[in-house]
């Protein structure tokens, strides 16, 4: 089958697969992100909690198809059996950064907040998380990438994503969704890349080079 | 007897797993309108201090009072949002623009948009930082002096009777040390603050305090007026903090005006009365003259001879 017949059977199939792919991405990064976020404040700002940060490195280090694999016994195969793993992933790189941006804002300026008299919720919003943000966002950007990514993975366990093209190009050996399938998820994770970088040298601008 | 804007009552603070209290059983009373220095070497407890006003640090013992009232018995933020503070880091917040910044004490207490632009236009030209050019732009686009006259209307935002400074200028080249000393003692002509300012640096007590409260280990060695520091230092060590310009510096604190004579010397070259000794000094100096004819000292018309102003300097 030539390319372009693959193309006029398939079309569907492959937009289907992609906006599949990209929603199952914005759950999964959304969820990731904002978990990671609080979670990391909670540990920056409530001490017995950095217990944690050690346990979260252990995490990090495992591979995300065991952890997809480890998911399946307690949680089946379909979308909470890949979106529980995905986000446990998803989550770490954020919560690292926003737990280390925070505690490496400059003392000064809470000290300067603090002195003058803001609260310690309005020291965590005006001062500290605008300060870190572009950390944070390191921290998303690792996240997103490695998601994005990922997410071809968890068509091993049924769930629908450009995953499902490479699986079918492996099992049919046919390079036509091979390389629709793996291209398409490579323009992604660049895309990502791209947004995310974009977004951090903004915040970085804003504060100066340094958090 | 009139209440204190700031009074320590015997406050010591001890920090933990320390040997010595960094601050040991002091009194001290602060008025309006007076600018306090406290000075002494690093670990004298002059920051302590400081920070026991705004209660960045808790006294162990003792009570600290603002405007008559016990500070534990204020409610801490709109003690801290009451009491203006610049410290030596500056600590602009670099994500805000500096009308930004100057609002942040403004916005935390509610005030509509239109006063809070009106006071920061208001500040920026106090502190001689024309707001068309520097509302909009960030902190860290400005020089080091820019930025602490930035720190300093920051502090000033919402017309404090008090504030407190720690090392304001320490971190500035002497000619912008000089030029924003020099603002905040014309701040200080106009608002009558009560100031507290902590300093290593006897020359910046001497140009901006009223009143010098030398500390060494936790406790107060000596309280007076710079020039009473200048001519009698009470210790060694208080001695030791005044270094070798000290003639030059007591020169600097006495004004022309107190010590000159009634007389008529016409014709002579011309001081006035708020000028300090050692612009006479100068004057002497440059025009080789005998006498110096004083204006606005009162209604008498009076001269500063040579001769007088060499026996002051004699004694130091």
């Amino acid at each position: 089958m030539s390319f372009q017949q693959y193309f006029d059977i398939f079309g569907d199939q492959i937009i289907r697969l992609t906006i599949r792919h990209i929603l199952l991405f914005l759950i999964a990064f959304a969820a990731a992100a904002l978990l990671g976020v609080v979670m990391g404040i909670a540990i920056y700002r409530v001490r017995v909690l950095r217990f944690l940060l050690p346990i979260v490195n252990i995490l990090q280090t495992v591979p995300e198809i065991v952890l997809l694999a480890l998911a399946i016994p307690f949680l089946g195969i379909g979308y909470t059996g890949a979106l529980v793993p995905l986000l446990v992933k998803g989550i770490l790189p954020v919560l690292q950064n926003t737990a280390g941006g925070l505690q490496s804002v400059r003392p000064e300026l809470k000290e300067a907040a603090t002195g003058i008299g803001m609260s310690k919720a309005q020291l965590l919003f005006r001062v500290e998380l605008p300060s870190a943000l572009p950390i944070i966002l390191a921290g998303m950007r690792i996240s997103a990438i490695m998601l994005v990514s990922v997410i071809t993975l968890t068509a091993y366990i049924g769930v629908e994503s450009l995953g499902t093209l490479i699986l079918q190009g492996i099992s049919r050996m046919d390079s036509n969704p091979l390389i629709v399938g793996s291209g398409l998820s490579a323009l992604l994770a660049v895309l990502v890349n791209q947004i995310m970088i974009f977004l951090e040298r903004r915040a970085l601008r804003r504060t100066g080079g340094r958090p | 007897m009139t209440t204190a804007a700031i009074e320590f009552k015997s406050v010591t603070k001890r920090f933990p797993k320390t040997d010595h209290p960094a601050v040991d059983r002091i009194d001290l009373r602060i008025h309006r309108g007076e600018t306090v220095a406290l000075i002494g070497a690093s670990g004298c407890g002059k920051t302590t201090s400081l920070k026991m006003i705004n209660r960045l640090i808790e006294p162990t013992e003792g009570s600290i009072l603002v405007n008559g009232q016990d500070i534990r018995h204020l409610p801490l933020l709109s003690l801290r949002r009451s009491l203006g503070y610049v410290i030596q880091h500056v600590g602009l917040f670099p994500h805000m623009t500096v009308a930004a910044n100057i609002a942040v004490v403004p916005k935390l207490l509610n005030w509509d948009k239109a006063r809070i632009t009106r006071r920061v236009d208001e500040l920026l030209e106090m502190v001689h930082l024309p707001p068309a050019e520097f509302r909009d732009r960030r902190p860290l686009d400005l020089s080091g002096g820019q930025q602490q006259r930035v720190g300093v209307a920051r502090a000033l935002a919402v017309d404090p009777p008090i504030l407190l400074m720690d090392e304001p200028f320490g971190a500035l080249d002497p000619i912008t040390r000089t030029s924003l000393q020099n603002e905040i003692l014309d701040i200080q002509r106009k608002l009558r603050k009560a100031i507290v300012i902590v300093t290593h640096d006897m020359e910046e007590a001497v140009r901006l305090a009223d009143r010098i409260v030398v500390m060494q280990a936790g406790g107060i060695v000596m309280d007076a007026s710079p020039s009473d520091i200048l001519l009698k230092p009470a210790t060694p060590f208080v001695a030791s903090l005044l270094g070798d310009s000290r003639m030059i510096k007591l020169l600097q604190t006495l004004k022309v005006g107190d010590h000159a004579t009634a007389g008529n010397c016409g014709g002579a070259p011309e001081l006035p009365a708020s000028a300090s000794l050692h612009d006479a000094l100068n004057l002497f100096l440059e025009t080789g003259a005998d006498t110096i004819a004083v204006r606005g000292g009162g209604a008498m018309a009076a001269c500063l001879r040579r001769d007088q102003l060499f026996s002051i300097a004699g004694e130091a």
